[in-house]
């Protein structure tokens, strides 16, 4: 094997133009594989991260209250089941809230909003509302008062100190309706959201509703994001069939349903590139075993095996493209380390789009380890497949005719 | 007992509907310590028989027995370990390994038997030495002119103490003093070390130099003669 292994490795080096031009197209295919991936995944995190901040990696609710997001789907809220959560392994933050849609007056224009009953502290915390403040103050958890998404307030024509008419369905039937001072402004992301959210203290979301001790959701936060799957099932097994417990990727499909697009048109482009990058190794690999057929015969007349032929130009093959993945690598980790301490700021209507989604407007290359092993791998097994051929060739030579 | 013992051996070549005998019922015997030239013009079916014999080619009919076995009858993968272990070959256009040092390229055959180090070692550069290669071990093959490849060549063949060698041509590519040198050594390692060569040439200088002269015509034995 060592003998094979140096022959090999000789030969590598026997037209070092050509060689070299193999190496480059496969570190090349790696650094465009590696970086447009890399891409792909950093803006997935900044999509989930900025996704769970609204949504939290899991939600809990009264069973079926998703479905059809009903006010008389609530679930019992108290400091004891919150406690009881919080100290779940993996959970960091737990926040109640109270959802429903409402009407909202100002002096002569009316429209539909969504009220959110929070606890200032906690959700603050969690998802810095606060710091999206444009107006006014921020509510706390004894406020009478209510914090309006800018775009409402512009459309409704009310400002700070001014007073909105809610009025809207309460729990079981009630009706719910109340004046309340605009405390504050915040600025949001998305338009459509910054056209109609209305955010409260919970308790005075629960009288509004009617709905004292009740809320629709509890938003739970985990120290590690993939962990979302087993945490769900031993809450879901702790509280039983009355509630349900959802991951971030069923309350939010868009997102996944993104990243299969994305990674579908991934693996085309990909699949191109490798296949092109494949064909030129292909003709190498082939090259390689054409020209030298007479010395293959040699080799055989001399004593060497057609198995360790077959085995010499897979190494050869293998050598070829290891010395391409580490070339690669060793030029896309620098690449991906400084674009993702880099990231590239984003303006004009690209960055504002990523701001509608609440998302930072920046391209920040996602830091993966187990893109560097796969993409290495996938190159390492189309240099295997590229001898198959040559194989085939050895394996139908003669040696009395190649050796002619 | 012969080292080589031929017994009715044909090989017939088939292309585009047409046959051709390429040897037609040859027997033939080569005892060991032989220094044999078969000799005859281009087509005549020399190299062919030298293919038969050592084990590159498959006969049509007859047999080829070296040491009592029949070398047709074996698989390819025999056949292979076969002239690893028994038989040295020198060809037309030296065919050493470009990569390896002349010194790696005598090793060669010794590394694939899976000789030890030293030993191997050892025994290449006493051969190099003796072919007056000494001071270019670590050379390549591209850096040696044709008669010290050919010398390698050589070297290569008879460094794993096979039964025989075979040399195909082995001074149709070099010039009259090359040819001198190599008939020279080639002698005089058949007479100081008993080796059994047995070369195809149609070059009278090489001729003269053989002790049996075998000629060789339309893929049978014409004449045998000692000389």
């Amino acid at each position: 094997m060592n003998q094979l292994l140096r022959l090999a490795w000789r030969n590598i080096g026997r037209k070092r133009r050509r060689s070299l031009i193999a190496i480059s197209s496969v570190a090349f295919a790696l650094l465009v594989s590696i970086s447009l991936r890399s891409l792909m995944l950093g803006n997935y995190d900044k999509m989930i991260e900025a996704g769970t901040k609204n949504v939290g990696h899991l939600q809990i609710h009264s069973a079926g209250y998703w479905t059809g997001k009903s006010i008389n789907e609530l679930m019992t809220d108290s400091p004891a089941r919150r406690q009881q959560l919080a100290q779940a392994v993996g959970i960091t933050h737990v926040l109640a809230r109270l959802q429903n849609g409402a009407l909202a007056s100002g002096e002569k224009t009316t429209k539909a909003v969504q009220v959110n009953g929070i606890d200032p502290d906690i959700e603050d915390g969690f998802t810095n509302l606060s710091g999206r403040l444009s107006k006014g103050s921020f509510i706390k958890n004894q406020s009478t008062g209510v914090v309006m998404a800018e775009g409402l307030a512009r459309y409704l024509k009310l400002g700070v100190g001014d007073t909105v008419v809610l009025i809207g369905q309460g729990y079981q039937a009630n009706i719910a309706a109340g004046k309340y001072p605009i405390q504050g402004m915040v600025r949001l992301g998305n338009p459509q959201l910054n056209l109609s959210q209305v955010y409260m203290p919970l308790p005075l979301a629960q009288a509004f509703f009617s709905a004292d001790g009740l809320a629709s959701a509890y938003l739970l936060t985990l120290v590690d994001a993939n962990q979302t799957d087993p945490v769900k099932n031993r809450i879901q097994a702790t509280l039983g069939n009355g509630f349900e417990v959802m991951t971030w990727n069923e309350l939010l499909p868009e997102i996944k349903n993104s990243q299969r697009i994305d990674t579908t048109i991934f693996t085309l482009l990909s699949s191109c590139l490798y296949l092109i990058i494949g064909m030129g190794l292909i003709g190498t690999v082939l090259m390689m075993t054409l020209e030298r057929r007479r010395e293959f015969g040699i080799l055989q007349a001399i004593g060497l095996q057609k198995s360790q032929i077959r085995l010499l130009i897979i190494l050869e093959s293998l050598l070829l493209g290891f010395v391409g993945v580490v070339v690669g690598l060793a030029l896309a980790l620098p690449f991906v380390l400084y674009m993702n301490a880099h990231p590239i700021p984003l303006t004009g209507e690209s960055g504002k789009s990523f701001e509608a989604m609440g998302v930072e407007p920046v391209l920040q290359l996602g830091l993966k380890p187990h893109l560097f092993a796969l993409m290495g791998s996938i190159v390492l097994a189309i240099m295997g497949l590229a001898t198959l051929v040559p194989m085939g060739i050895v394996s139908r030579l003669k040696t009395s005719e190649a050796i002619k | 007992m012969p080292v080589i013992d031929i017994q009715n051996l044909s090989k017939v070549h088939a292309a585009d509907g047409l046959s051709v005998n390429a040897v037609n019922g040859v027997n033939l015997q080569i005892g060991a310590g032989e220094f044999t030239a078969i000799v005859g013009a281009s087509g005549s079916g020399k190299t062919t028989l030298l293919n038969l014999i050592g084990g590159i080619d498959t006969p049509s009919g007859g047999e080829v027995l070296i040491g009592g076995r029949s070398i047709g009858r074996m698989s390819e993968t025999e056949r292979t370990a076969f002239r690893r272990d028994h038989i040295g070959f020198v060809f037309q256009n030296y065919n050493l390994l470009p990569v390896l040092t002349a010194l790696e390229n005598v090793e060669f055959v010794m590394e694939l038997q899976g000789q030890p180090v030293t030993d191997r070692r050892n025994r290449a550069e006493t051969l190099l030495r003796q072919i007056g290669l000494g001071d270019k071990l670590n050379v390549r093959p591209g850096k040696l002119s044709g008669g010290q490849q050919q010398r390698v060549a050589v070297a290569r063949a008879l460094a794993h103490r096979p039964q025989f060698v075979i040399a195909d041509e082995p001074t149709a590519n070099l010039d009259s003093k090359s040819t001198a040198d190599l008939l020279t050594l080639m002698e005089q390692l058949n007479r100081q070390e008993g080796i059994t060569f047995l070369f195809s040439t149609h070059d009278s200088r090489v001729m003269e130099k053989a002790r049996r002269v075998i000629v060789f015509n339309d893929g049978m034995i014409q004449s045998d003669t000692d000389q």
